[in-house]
């Protein structure tokens, strides 16, 4: 339900982040069909070699039959128009910062501002998007659509992941409920295997998520560029040298601890330890928490 | 809802940072206090176990009033989170490493029985305790000084100063003072709740820190009134205006930071609550009251934020560089619809938060023992 609910926003407010996703350069009749698997070809905007299923796009982006899926061309040729509002409404900001009492500029600024973020983007290229060349709003068009291949392929990792996660559930359902599942050695393997398996699906699932949005950091609102801080290459890359050496070494002693204790076994005292009681034990029961009087305090 | 404009919001919002502050201050503050004690009231192994219990079970909830300070910042005043956050980076990367060591150093330290592995985690504990109470003054330090930043024309905030340009004098004296003062609210907290040596050397330490927090705190006061350059806004003052930072004009001005004391003299009753907090803590530690010590260090640390708060009122983080581009209460802030859901929301869970701290702590109301500790020595922090 949160998957589909996630499909369907996307098809509305981040349409070339669908797009890119499923390499859908040409837009599709309704209902658009989803492509299985397939090779991105950006030289010709198209996917090779690849297997269709019909309806199935056009049914979780849109809940509808009849409404059609943009694709990556005709965002780009849309981006192109409100790439030109954007100068417009780039145009009329300036003015009020000189005058903030223009209210013709004001109006105009209002009318405009929805693409203010499109303008914006020309600012990789020109310092003034005003002055951008036709060529210069081509590239800015296309700057919109974020690299296709990557976030082709990861989405449909973490698709292929995420339905082998319910055929195991389902197989692992099957054995329990024959009382049959600690019978099928592999499979308890394959079980134990898979533990990064669910991780890997959540990080590509992050992937498509960030990366799929580029250049925007909020979607045809403020570009990533113009949205980061001051700070330097250097600076970032040594702090995050330094997170991931500070991480590496507490995973390390965390999983060295979680292998000491587990090699102890479950028992409070192992038999034969110094604190006295020999021979079988008894599983040590729980101290209660606030067992003692008022004079101690227990440990959670 | 006609009271509550935007100036006023401003205003709440701009107290409610205070409160979280002073919250961290006197939670989290005695929790850094203890850590960073724990090679000077506690010698042996059973010793530093009862100083760590004192602290394990509430450590946590306190460091959530950091992130609750952090996420107002975030949320209502996105202009300073943005500057100071990665202006003051490596910084802020020093003070996270060092937090970032604190749970873990609770947790493992006792699950095994070697001396040095004990001994590794308690040196991480001490690193925990005393880097961010450091950082932490070092930054408000800085913050009255003014750091060097600018905004370009599309209001991008840039950043020009380094690590080093923050560990200047001043701010390496504020950022003792807030080590001594969150190590004698660890001190006070460890004779109310520890017993035996570390509760004998607790008082020592505490009857020794008192005084030299107080004078410490009376010098810089006196400096940062009558001598450091402070920032005063000499064009007309517009507090319900949209957040642009380059609508005004600033002057620095010798003692400007003692300025709001002409104009609103009932802000001195936050540096004589201050002082008095102290006083009354050292008098209540001679007679062993040993409750109203505590209270008199909360008291204290409440007033001594309080007074920098108010000294900067309406200034916020000053830029050295370019003093017109600081950030005040009236021009840093989000938007007014913002500050009210945030505020309605604040009024829902605060509440809360307080009463369900102030339960734990009644649940853990106490002692600990050494004899506690040797009793549950496999569940005891």
């Amino acid at each position: 339900m949160l998957g589909d609910e996630s499909g369907y926003s996307v098809g509305e407010n981040q349409k070339m982040k669908l797009a890119a996703m499923e390499g859908m350069y040409e837009t599709q009749e309704a209902p658009a069909s989803f492509t299985v698997v397939g090779v991105p070809n950006p030289e010709t905007n198209r996917v090779d070699y690849a297997i269709h299923i019909p309806y199935v796009l056009g049914l979780i982006a849109t809940r509808s039959v009849s409404e059609e899926v943009p694709g990556i061309l005709e965002l780009v040729e849309h981006a192109k128009a409100r790439i030109k509002t954007g100068i417009a409404a780039y145009d009329a900001l300036q003015t009020i910062k000189k005058d903030p009492s223009n209210s013709e500029a004001t109006l105009r600024f209002d009318a405009f501002k929805e693409d203010l973020g499109f303008g914006l983007l020309l600012k990789q290229f020109v310092e003034d998007p005003r002055d951008a060349t036709e060529e210069q709003i081509h590239q800015a068009a296309w700057s919109t659509v974020p690299p296709v291949a990557p976030l082709f392929w990861s989405f449909r990792f973490m698709v292929a992941l995420g339905f082998l996660f319910i055929a195991m559930f389902a197989y692992a359902f099957w054995l329990t409920a024959r009382r049959e599942h600690t019978k099928n050695r592999l499979f308890l393997k394959a079980c134990l295997f898979a533990i990064p398996l669910p991780w890997i699906a959540a990080e590509l699932g992050w992937f498509v998520a960030e990366f799929g949005r580029q250049p925007w950091v909020i979607d045809s609102v403020l570009p990533t560029f113009l949205a980061v801080s001051s700070l330097d290459y250097a600076e970032v890359l040594t702090t995050l040298i330094g997170f991931v050496f500070i991480y590496s070494t507490l995973a390390v002693i965390e999983v060295g601890l979680l292998r000491k204790t587990v090699l102890e076994g479950p028992y409070a005292h192992p038999p034969g330890s110094s604190d006295g009681a020999s021979g079988i034990q008894q599983p040590e029961l729980v101290k209660p928490v606030f067992g003692q009087s008022g004079a101690t305090h227990g440990i959670s | 809802m006609e009271f509550l404009d935007y100036t006023v919001l401003r205003v709440i919002w701009w107290a409610l940072l205070g409160v979280l502050l002073i919250g961290f201050a006197v939670t989290d503050g005695f929790d850094m206090g203890v850590a960073a004690l724990l090679p000077f009231v506690a010698k042996t192994d059973v010793e530093k176990r009862v100083a760590i219990n004192t602290i394990g079970p509430v450590w946590e909830g306190n460091q959530v009033w950091l992130i609750l300070g952090g996420g107002a910042i975030f949320a209502a005043w996105p202009a300073l989170y943005a500057v100071s956050f990665s202006g003051f980076y490596f910084a802020m990367f020093i003070a996270l490493f060092a937090l970032i060591l604190r749970p873990v150093a609770f947790k493992f330290r006792s699950k095994r029985d070697c001396a040095k592995w004990r001994s590794m985690w308690d040196a991480a504990l001490f690193i925990g305790g005393l880097v961010p109470a450091l950082i932490f003054g070092v930054a408000v330090g800085n913050v009255l000084l003014g750091v060097p930043f600018y905004f370009d024309d599309t209001l991008r905030p840039f950043y020009e100063g380094n690590l080093f340009g923050l560990l200047n004098p001043f701010a390496l004296a504020t950022g003792v003072l807030s080590v001594l003062m969150l190590s004698t609210h660890g001190a006070l907290w460890l004779s109310l709740k520890a017993s035996g040596q570390v509760r004998i050397r607790a008082n020592t330490i505490a009857m020794w820190t008192i005084p030299l927090v107080g004078v410490l705190f009376l010098v810089l006061g006196v400096v940062v009134h009558l001598w450091l350059p402070g920032f005063v806004i000499t064009s007309e003052v517009v507090t319900d205006g949209p957040s642009n930072p380059l609508l005004k004009e600033v002057a620095l001005v010798a003692g400007g930071w003692g300025s709001n004391f002409d104009t609103y003299p009932w802000f001195w009753t936050a540096p004589v609550v201050g002082v008095l907090g102290l006083v009354v803590a050292w008098f209540a530690m001679l007679f062993r009251v040993e409750w109203i010590a505590f209270v008199g260090s909360k008291l204290s640390i409440a007033g001594i934020i309080t007074t920098v708060g108010v000294s900067m009122f309406p200034f916020i983080l000053p830029s050295s560089q370019d003093p017109g581009a600081s950030l005040t209460v009236w021009d840093s802030s989000s938007s007014e619809l913002t500050l009210f859901i945030m505020l309605i929301a604040t009024l829902i869970f605060m509440p809360l938060i307080l009463a369900y701290t102030a339960w734990v702590f009644k649940i853990l109301f106490g002692r600990v023992t050494e004899a506690y500790v040797e009793d549950n020595q496999h569940t005891v922090y």
